[in-house]
């Protein structure tokens, strides 16, 4: 607690100052007042009682003089008590005044009313002694004393009232003057005091003003700021303590920026190293980011695409447009396989590139942004061309000798019945067989490459399932009927609307049907169901042949996959180009089959709005 | 009865010697040609009622000797072998007057039935044709003879006559295509598809590519 006085004690003193100086202005007033309250004492003291005295001094000569008059009028023997009476009143004034000495020439004139009255009470005395010759003696000589002490009594009381008046005058003076100087002091005690506060308050509140400006700059991130701390009062205190604070957050701030950098740097790193281009754009659509493959793949500089707009360095509109959708939405917009491709120019030869739309998380404060990813497909695409080509080609080569070795084999079989023992018509069917097999497997070779050249192509229309649905059964009536098979195609109530290529839909029911057909016995059913649910149409066809193996449910859409059972019929490539065919419309399609149940193929269409 | 008498022209030796095995019979006499040229000679010293004619040849190919005999023998037919897909020019070949395509792997049955057919069609006429079959089969006389306007009018009849049957609309569908009217002859093969799916030469038809080197299919 101790350390923390100085500061209560700095309060105290910026009090302590105001109070000393009221106590200044208080001292002066009351010394002041002393001063002229004595004044106005002295005078009534000083003055008032000589001129009192000479006044009372006078009356009783007057008095005397009187009772002298009425002794000449009537002779007394001796002289009066009355007279002596007065001359007591008169030596008691005259005492007075002369105790009372406050100006110099009072004293001089005091001494002669003494002298004088001693003459006349002389003069009286003889006064009273005479028989005769009282009236002369009188007028001779005690009237002439009695007037001049009259005289000097006045001058006497004259010189006070004099004197009165100029102590009077002093003490207004005196009184304007401490009126002056009160108010000079008081003005000046007020300027001081306002001085003193202001000087008290700003030095009190400025370290705290120093510590709000040092929060505010913490705030705008600068954390090297420290506040001056040598005192021992509690501001110091506190300023030491928000040091304190201020180097801690420094260190946290630093921990977490090289935590952040260290991120961004392994960001950076595996934008730039990925084997993908990476092209990353804010909500302005500004690119922030492009990797060296990107920057090749647009055939841009990464310098100078930085911070341009999206559509600058990479002229794809519909690929801005999704970018734009991205943003808008916060999620990645949707598109199948093929529609996610682009074409650039880049440097030279056209490439094809995959790409895919990632928005950013977007946080409180917006900062929305999407990557963009390029996957250079050219080659791949090569690669698929050249495949089909290969394939194409391949089977187009393997025509020929296999129509040499299936008009060999076929026109052998013509005479083999009249030529040939079993055991070579046993050989020769095999090899027949087998030139079937190769002639399907051919076929569907080449309806794979045009299926998949053609994939691209699909002209969907509004179309009427079920109507489909009786094509394909009247496509594999002929075929059903010579087996033995019943198809069933139970009627729906309402008409279902899909959106579809017709003819690849029909390709599918026929491929389904045809497959289930050759895995159904002779008198078994077939049945076909197409209903609508929700957004989708599933179209079926159910059999109740022998069933899948369930280790080949999995893989029967695979392309030349053959199940271990399946009867040797082709290259095992319907059920793929089905498959594919019903992806490209969006669909999906599906087995579910129990050995020795049957199976059921499902596929789904969307509905047309 | 004279025998009829077929040349073949493929460079592939079996191929000539299976064909000539399934063809040759009571009624048939076949002859081979190794090459255009060949065929050409061989067309010049004898006479033949039909060609078998591979389109791909080394030298002068198929599609010259078609060109050749469409200008100096047009009363000549011939039977166009291929092997699926390979064709120059099908539309080509067809405007030239062969309206019978072979595609590899063929067998001595399928060989047959369509050397059948071609020689049969020669002695169609309008008066004969009453039913469905010999209506389209006289309206590929007519393509094999040139007179797409005649076809397209024999093969409308023969729609008319049976709706449900899909070859007159594909047939249709062809002429239109020599014609030019690439979307008309879509329209009519996906009719004559849309009637039947199984039958496949409509399908392949509504397959092509435009432009593509494949087709059109008649059978």
């Amino acid at each position: 607690m101790a350390q923390f006085s100085s500061f209560k004690t700095k309060i105290l003193v910026g009090y302590g100052g105001a109070f000393a100086l009221i106590l200044v202005v208080l001292l002066w007033g009351v010394n002041s007042l002393t001063t002229l309250g004595r004044a106005s004492d002295s005078i009534l003291r000083e003055n008032y009682k000589s001129i009192l005295a000479a006044g009372n001094m006078a009356a009783a000569l007057e008095r005397q003089n009187a009772l002298l008059l009425m002794a000449i009028i009537k002779p007394v023997p001796n002289v009066p008590v009355q007279f002596r009476q007065e001359e007591k009143e008169f030596l008691l004034w005259l005492g007075r005044a002369s105790d009372n000495i406050t100006i110099p020439e009072e004293k001089g004139l005091v001494e002669d009313v003494s002298r004088k009255y001693a003459a006349y009470l002389a003069a009286s005395s003889n006064l009273y002694g005479q028989i005769t010759g009282k009236q002369a003696l009188f007028e001779n000589t005690v009237s002439p004393i009695a007037d001049g002490i009259l005289e000097t009594c006045s001058r006497l009381r004259a010189v006070n009232q004099d004197a009165m008046f100029q102590a009077s005058a002093r003490a207004a003076t005196l009184a304007r003057r401490s009126v002056w100087s009160m108010l000079a002091i008081g003005l000046g005690a007020l300027c001081a005091g306002l001085v003193f506060s202001l000087l008290l308050s700003s030095r009190l509140a400025r370290p705290v003003t120093l510590m709000r400006d040092a929060a505010a700059r913490i705030a705008e991130g600068d954390y090297d700021v420290r506040l001056p701390a040598n005192g021992g009062d509690e501001l110091s205190g506190l300023s030491r303590t928000f040091n304190d604070m201020a180097h801690k957050l420094k260190l946290f701030h630093a921990i977490n920026i090289s935590r952040i950098l260290s991120e961004k740097r392994k960001s950076e790193a595996i934008i730039q190293s990925v084997d993908d281009g990476v092209i990353v754009v804010d909500k302005d659509l500004r690119i922030t980011n492009i990797n060296p493959k990107a920057a090749v793949m647009c055939n841009a500089d990464p310098a100078k695409a930085l911070n341009r707009h999206f559509l600058e360095t990479v002229k794809d509109d519909r690929l801005f447009d999704l970018i734009r959708q991205a943003l808008k939405e916060g999620r990645a917009p949707e598109t199948d396989q093929d529609g996610a491709m682009l074409t650039l120019e880049g440097d030279g030869e056209p490439r094809h590139c995959q790409f895919s739309i990632t928005p950013m998380a977007t946080g409180e404060d917006g900062d929305a942004g999407v990557v963009v990813s390029l996957r250079d497909v050219t080659r791949l695409k090569e690669l698929d061309r050249l495949k089909s080509e290969f394939v194409m080609t391949a089977s187009h080569e393997l025509r020929t000798p296999l129509t040499g070795v299936n008009m060999s084999i076929e026109l052998l079989w013509e005479s083999a019945e009249a030529k040939l023992d079993d055991r070579e018509r046993a050989l020769l069917l095999a090899a027949r067989e087998d030139v079937q097999r190769l002639k399907a497997l051919i076929n569907e070779l080449l309806d794979l490459s045009r299926i998949e050249a053609g994939k691209m192509r699909l002209e969907i229309v509004p179309a009427d399932a079920i109507s489909l649905c009786e094509q394909a059964i009247s496509a594999m009536k002929t075929q059903a009927v010579e087996k033995g098979v019943n198809v069933l195609f139970p009627h729906v109530d309402a008409p279902v609307r899909v959106l579809a290529d017709p003819n690849k839909i029909l390709w599918v029911l026929v491929n389904l049907l045809a497959n289930a057909l050759r895995y159904t016995d002779p008198g078994g059913t077939i049945r076909i169901a197409c209903e609508r649910m929700g957004p989708q149409a599933h179209l079926c066809v159910r059999d109740d042949g022998k069933g899948i193996r369930i280790e080949d449910q999995s893989r029967i859409f695979e392309k030349f996959y053959q199940a271990k059972d399946a009867k040797p019929s082709g290259a095992g490539l319907g059920l793929a180009i089905s498959r594919e065919i019903v992806r490209a419309h969006g669909g999906t399609i599906w087995v579910e089959s129990a050995p020795g149940k049957g199976s059921a193929f499902t596929f789904t269409l969307p509905i047309a709005p | 009865m004279e025998k009829r008498r077929i040349l073949i022209v493929d460079d592939e030796k079996n191929i000539r010697f299976t064909l000539i095995q399934a063809l040759e019979s009571e009624v048939l006499e076949a002859d081979a040609a190794i090459n255009g040229e060949d065929a050409l000679e061989k067309i010049e010293r004898g006479s033949y009622d039909l060609i078998l004619l591979d389109l791909k040849m080394p030298g002068m190919d198929g599609m010259d000797v078609l060109r050749l005999l469409a200008k100096n023998r047009p009363d000549l037919r011939t039977v166009i072998i291929t092997a699926h897909g390979a064709v120059g020019s099908a539309v080509e070949a067809m405007k030239l007057g062969a309206v019978d395509f072979l595609e590899k792997p063929f067998t001595p049955s399928e060989i047959r039935s369509v050397v059948a057919k071609a020689l049969d069609r020669e002695g169609l006429s309008e008066e004969q044709a009453m039913e469905y079959l010999s209506l389209v089969e006289l309206a590929k006389k007519y393509v094999s003879q040139r007179q797409p306007a005649a076809a397209m009018r024999v093969a409308r009849k023969a729609a008319s006559l049976d709706p449900r049957r899909p070859e007159a609309l594909n047939l249709m569908g062809v002429v239109q295509e020599i014609e030019g009217e690439a979307g008309e002859a879509r329209k009519s093969y996906r009719a004559a598809y849309s009637l039947d799916p199984s039958y496949a030469p409509s399908r392949k038809n509504l397959e092509r590519e435009d432009g593509s080197s494949h087709g059109p299919y008649l059978d």
